[in-house]
């Protein structure tokens, strides 16, 4: 419209206008002048025909601006009247924007981005009725490209990424107004043919780039330019035949995309020189930190090739086999098989740990495995080299506290790429991984270990002491922090069980034969302890992991030796406190280093030993139950026992030591580390010990609990005689321990109240004691089990000290326990002391006849909020098979909180309180519930919502924290309510004889 | 201002709080921070050093006011002052005192009408001659009218 009424130059005065306006300060125009600016652009890209205009802008205006509107119009008005326009007049306007761009070398970065942006769009919108012939595109632009002049191939390649990021219907694609299957042809259609012939014209520069010596600064910029286009296209997200319309859209919005291109690219893919180039291109550029960015991840992408692309097997063995060399190459400088020297850049950490891990899940076992052997051994070998280099370099990345940790990435990717490589137990012969496994259990213990052992803390400047840091209770405890990392070494040293498990527990007999070479060692670490940067760092740590590795099987046991040592380090503070009283100048220093590793080595035994499953009843891992039950043979159980009922005797003290179960010695190794805890809480030592610690016993002991105590034959084909005759069912090895723990959580309990996460990983290992009926059956045998029961009963310190939420889990494991087998006069008088006091209790207090006026004295709001918290406790136990009682138990009180509502109307708190345990009853009960119980508790939340909307309709309350906490109550109501509706469709109950 | 009872002094102190254990405070508790009654608006714990002592944080904010912040070691017992709340019908309003009648009838006119939004609702309300109940709150013998609700 604006057009036809107003002539070109006008308009272009109308816009210019328009322009500087929108790029005004804001101090210098209003609002509204901006919007009526940008409205003229609207309304002129909505314009008719604005062909000619448009031309007649580019050609004379001098504004940015209106320039890169006027590509926009073009753009926008193509799609808009594709089918009303002229072939030929679309052809000869392609070809005008091509012509504008090249002969304007100096153009705006973003005019000329939008403009090769529209002949992407035409080219895209003519693909598809194959009226514009793309051919034609592709040969201007290797003309553009032989030319060899750098301005213009760079426009040449921004001509090739924006008809990429065009074709890729991906976020980047352009909006024209056509639907989702339109662009999946389009896409289809260009990765066939035109999305090759791009990455043909890309490599034929690299080429040509590659073989030049110098480049100059210019050169350089177009060479990275097009390795990044490499990049994309390697990248492509290449679209299957009849993916559905939902499926387009799941699909591009995939991350880490695997290159799985269609058949027609096997000649391009395939050709041996392409991926050579590729490796000689990352070789060249390796050092500039930016460019190899992009080289690395063309080989990531290489690496992960995959799909109709190989014609059979044997082409894709042929290739992994060709790219393992070059990798090989890339890393180690020269091929030697033997020894892996390790010569890589920092910024290339990552990049080569996702390349190895691409190769390492993509490729099949089968090819991996087809490979020359030769080669494929070289290639875990480097693995576990740089395994154990990145891991080195990545504690040193955390001791420097550096903010960017490529190495800590690296690291994690290669343990993951391990963990899937050693999981496969078909294609690799036993044993196969062994040594490797050894090599990188060993390395990451060194580096989570204090010298001399370890490197722990080690710079080029020394030890550097990281004890001070203030820690909040925000930063994640490592056993979460690094389960990955954990999880990964544990099943290493699973598979090297043999090698690992007495590592961590005791002695192995190799002492004089290797003193010599622990001689060497020491010299060596002396002058090769220099490193400057991180390169001579890992040569460094290569041959320090060796003699290391040699080291450590002269180590005494790790575990043990440090308990020993603990011990003595211990009693040493405590004779030092006796002699002079009061000195409160005892240096902590040896001994938080002891702590930091004890804490890793629970760390990694507990990963090791067992893993941590949710909903799952959890196994022995195989190769942890094979390799006790080879060794059976030389064991000596008495004397295992003897080890495991003895924590407090030095393992090594008693006779006959060594023929004993590792695997148990490792368990009682941790039982030592819990005795010298407790032994130092009773010398009133509590101030000197590490909470930390204390919660990885109790950590380690749930997550062993849970796996070997009471381990049910019927699950495994073959056990370990050692395990069963210690914790196997009716053994009195079982017994002592389940009376150990018990006393241990008990201590705990009371002695660490104050530390919430220790109390609470304590509970937790009550509940795992309990929630199992043939360990319940067990543990409610023992008297420590009752007096517990009737010390939380009577809400007495040190109990009553523990925060509400571990009270609430402790209530939580008593009524579990009462669920235990027992005689009907012991279950009789377990419910007495248990649940039969809260009820009394309760009724006691608000059964008075003054409890009116006596209901905001402390001591009866303590009272009532006692009650409420074992309330919410209690319904946390529900289970299958005990929602029966527990239900008709809480209903009673249930009724009684209803009454309390009213009472405490003007006390938020226990308003709170009481919603809450109407939450937690429906939360965990109502999907057992049948219909008529379910209706009960309904009209009981019915009611309650009924008692609280009548107190609070037109309540105002002031109160200091209004923002955030003010509608707590609301919030909880709302989360009763969604409980209620779940029943709808989680619901448990059975309907057909409705017993509940 | 004769008629203001000084709330600072009297008998009422020695029992008005009772002392509990750091960690077992809570969110939304009462706690006294710097000699006055708090509410805990914040609490956060942390460690020197992996194996330290956990140590823990608490914010509070008076009933009307100041915020205070304390630090200490999670084993430390700290007071909790004793809270109580009582709901009255209010009967006028002067001289910005409230007159307001206890459960047992009787009549005190010793609080003050408070400052704020409250107050301006509670003034707003009685000029509207609605019947309105006041829940006061009872901190360490200090009192304040922390919410009101219309009679029926």
């Amino acid at each position: 419209m604006m057009a036809a009424a107003l002539g070109p130059p006008e308009v272009i005065a109308q816009l210019e206008n328009a322009a500087k306006v929108l790029m005004a300060p804001p101090s210098m125009v209003n609002n509204e002048q901006r919007q009526h600016a940008e409205h003229i652009f609207l309304s002129f890209r909505k314009s008719k025909s604005p062909f000619a205009v448009c031309k007649h802008i580019l050609e004379t205006s001098k504004v940015d601006y209106v320039l890169f509107q006027a590509a926009t119009a073009i753009m926008e008005a193509v799609v808009r009247e594709w089918i009303l326009l002229e072939k030929g007049s679309i052809e000869s306007l392609r070809t005008f924007l091509l012509t504008y761009v090249l002969q304007r070398p100096n153009l705006q970065k973003y005019v000329r981005e939008q403009i090769l942006l529209a002949v992407a769009v035409i080219v895209k919108r003519g693909s598809l009725d194959k009226s514009i012939d793309c051919k034609s595109i592709f040969h201007e632009v290797s003309q553009l490209i032989s030319s060899g002049n750098p301005t213009v191939q760079t426009l040449a390649c921004s001509i090739l990424t924006a008809l990429l990021s065009e074709f890729s219907s991906s976020s980047k694609t352009s909006n024209i107004g056509l639907s989702m299957e339109f662009h999946g042809n389009c896409k289809r259609v260009f990765q066939e043919e035109d999305l090759r012939q791009i990455f043909v014209l890309t490599v034929e520069v690299l080429q040509e780039f590659s073989r030049r010596e110098n480049l100059s600064a210019q050169m350089s910029s177009v060479f990275q330019r097009y390795l990044s286009l490499a990049n994309q296209v390697l990248s492509w997200n290449f679209l299957p035949p009849n993916l559905g319309r939902h499926y387009i859209a799941m699909f591009e919005s995939s991350q880490n995309v695997l290159l799985k291109p269609t058949e027609s690219w096997r000649e391009a893919l395939l050709d041996s020189r392409v991926m050579e180039l590729f490796f000689t291109v990352h070789r060249k550029i390796r050092e500039d930190s930016d460019m190899a960015q992009d080289s690395l991840q063309c080989l990531a992408q290489l690496a992960s090739l995959h799909g109709p692309v190989f014609p059979d097997e044997g082409a894709q063995v042929d290739y992994l086999a060709h790219f393992i060399e070059g990798l090989l190459s890339t890393i180690n400088g020269n091929i030697c098989y033997l020894v892996c020297r390790i010569e890589i850049e920092d910024s290339e950490a990552v990049g080569i740990s996702s390349i190895i891990s691409n190769l390492i899940t993509v490729f099949p076992r089968n090819v991996l495995t087809a490979i020359p052997s030769e080669l494929f051994s070289s290639f875990v070998n480097c693995l576990t080299h740089l395994t154990c280099s990145f891991g080195r370099s990545a504690a040193l990345e955390e001791v420097l506290d550096k903010d960017d940790m490529v190495y800590m990435e690296a690291y994690d990717k290669l343990l993951e790429s391990w963990l899937t490589l050693v999981q496969d137990d078909k294609h690799f012969h036993k044993g196969f991984f062994t040594q490797h496994a050894v090599q990188v259990f060993n390395s990451y213990i060194q580096c989570h270990l204090a010298a001399p052992d370890g490197t722990r803390n080690l710079t080029a400047n020394g030890v550097t002491s990281r004890e001070e840091e203030e820690i909040s209770e925000l930063q994640e405890d490592d056993r979460d922090q690094f389960s990955d990392q954990l999880a990964s070494v544990g099943m290493l040293g699973r598979v090297a069980a043999e090698h690992c498990i007495p590592l961590l527990t005791r002695y192995t007999q190799a002492r004089e034969p290797m003193e010599q070479i622990l001689c060497t060692y020491t010299s060596l670490k002396s002058t090769l302890y220099t490193p400057t940067r991180f390169a001579h760092w890992s040569k460094w740590t290569e041959t320090h992991s060796w003699l290391q590795s040699l080291a450590f099987t002269l180590e005494p046991s790790l575990l043990e030796e440090r308990v020993t040592r603990l011990h003595g380090q211990l009693q040493r503070h405590q004779q030092q406190l006796l002699a002079s009283p009061g000195s409160s100048t005892i240096d902590s220093k040896i001994l938080d280093e002891l702590y930091e590793d004890i804490h890793w080595l629970i760390l990694v035994t507990g990963y090791l030993l067992a893993d941590d499953t949710q909903g799952e009843t959890p196994l022995i891992p195989p190769e942890i139950m094979e390799y006790s039950i080879k060794h059976s043979s030389e064991v000596d159980i008495n004397t295992t026992l003897q080890i495991l009922g003895s924590p407090g005797e030095k393992a090594s003290s008693i006779p006959g030591y060594n023929r004993t179960d590792s695997v148990i010695r490792l368990l009682s190794a941790v039982l030592r580390v819990s005795e010298v805890e407790s032994r130092a809480i009773r010398a009133d030592l509590t101030d000197l010990l590490s909470p930390q610690m204390g919660k990885d016993i109790v950590w380690f002991l749930k997550r062993w609990a849970k796996t070997y105590l009471l381990v049910d034959e019927k699950l495994y084909d073959q056990i370990s005689l050692p395990f069963s005759t210690a914790f196997g069912a009716d053994t009195e090895g079982s017994q002592w321990i389940i009376g150990y723990l018990l006393q241990k959580v008990i201590s705990n309990l009371s002695v660490w109240s104050s530390e919430q996460d220790l109390a609470s990983d304590t509970v937790q290992l009550l509940v795992t004691l309990v929630e199992r009926r043939e360990r319940a059956n067990l543990v409610i045998q023992c008297e420590n089990w009752w007096n517990l029961a009737k010390q939380f009963a009577t809400r007495s310190p040190p109990l009553n000290f523990l925060s509400s939420p571990v009270q609430r889990t402790l209530m939580k494991a008593l009524v579990l326990g009462g669920f235990a087998q027992m005689d009907t006069e012991t279950k009789q008088q377990y419910w007495t002391e248990v649940l039969q006091p809260l009820q009394q209790r309760f009724l006691r207090v608000i059964n008075q006849e003054n409890f009116q006026q006596m209901c905001q004295q402390e001591e009866v709001k303590q009272e009532i909020t006692a009650t409420l918290e074992a309330l919410c406790g209690i319904a946390e136990a529900t289970q299958i098979d005990n929602v029966a009682i527990l239900f008709n138990f809480l209903m009673d009180f249930l009724t009684n909180c209803i009454g309390l509502m009213e009472v405490y109307k003007n006390t938020p708190e226990t308003v709170n309180l009481i919603i809450e345990v109407f939450v937690e009853v429906a939360h965990k009960q109502i999907c057992y519930l049948g219909e008529s119980k379910a209706m009960n508790l309904y009209e009981a939340c019915l009611t309650l919502l009924q008692v609280y909307s009548k107190n609070n309709l037109g309540r105002q309350r002031v109160d200091v924290t209004a923002e955030e906490e003010q509608y707590q109550d609301l919030l909880l109501i709302m989360e009763l309510l969604t409980n209620l509706l779940s029943k709808e469709f989680i619901d448990f109950s059975d309907t057909v004889s409705n017993t509940l | 201002m004769a008629d203001e009872i000084d709330f600072t002094t009297g008998d009422a102190g020695a029992s008005s709080t009772y002392p509990m254990q750091c960690s077992a405070l809570r969110k939304n508790g009462f706690v006294v921070l710097k000699g006055r009654p708090c509410k805990i608006v914040e609490m956060s714990t942390s460690k020197t050093g992996k194996h330290g002592h956990a140590k823990v944080t608490l914010v509070g904010m008076e009933i009307f006011g100041q915020k205070y912040e304390d630090i200490c070691p999670s084993t430390h017992n700290m007071d909790v002052p004793n809270i109580k709340r009582n709901d009255y019908q209010l009967i006028c309003i002067q001289d910005g005192y409230l007159s307001l009648l206890t459960e047992t009838g009787e009549v005190r006119e010793d609080l003050k009408l408070p400052e704020g939004e409250l107050g301006k609702e509670i003034e707003g309300k009685y000029n509207a001659g609605e019947d309105v109940q006041v829940s006061v709150m009872c901190a360490m013998s200090e009192e304040y009218a922390v919410a009101i609700k219309p009679c029926k």
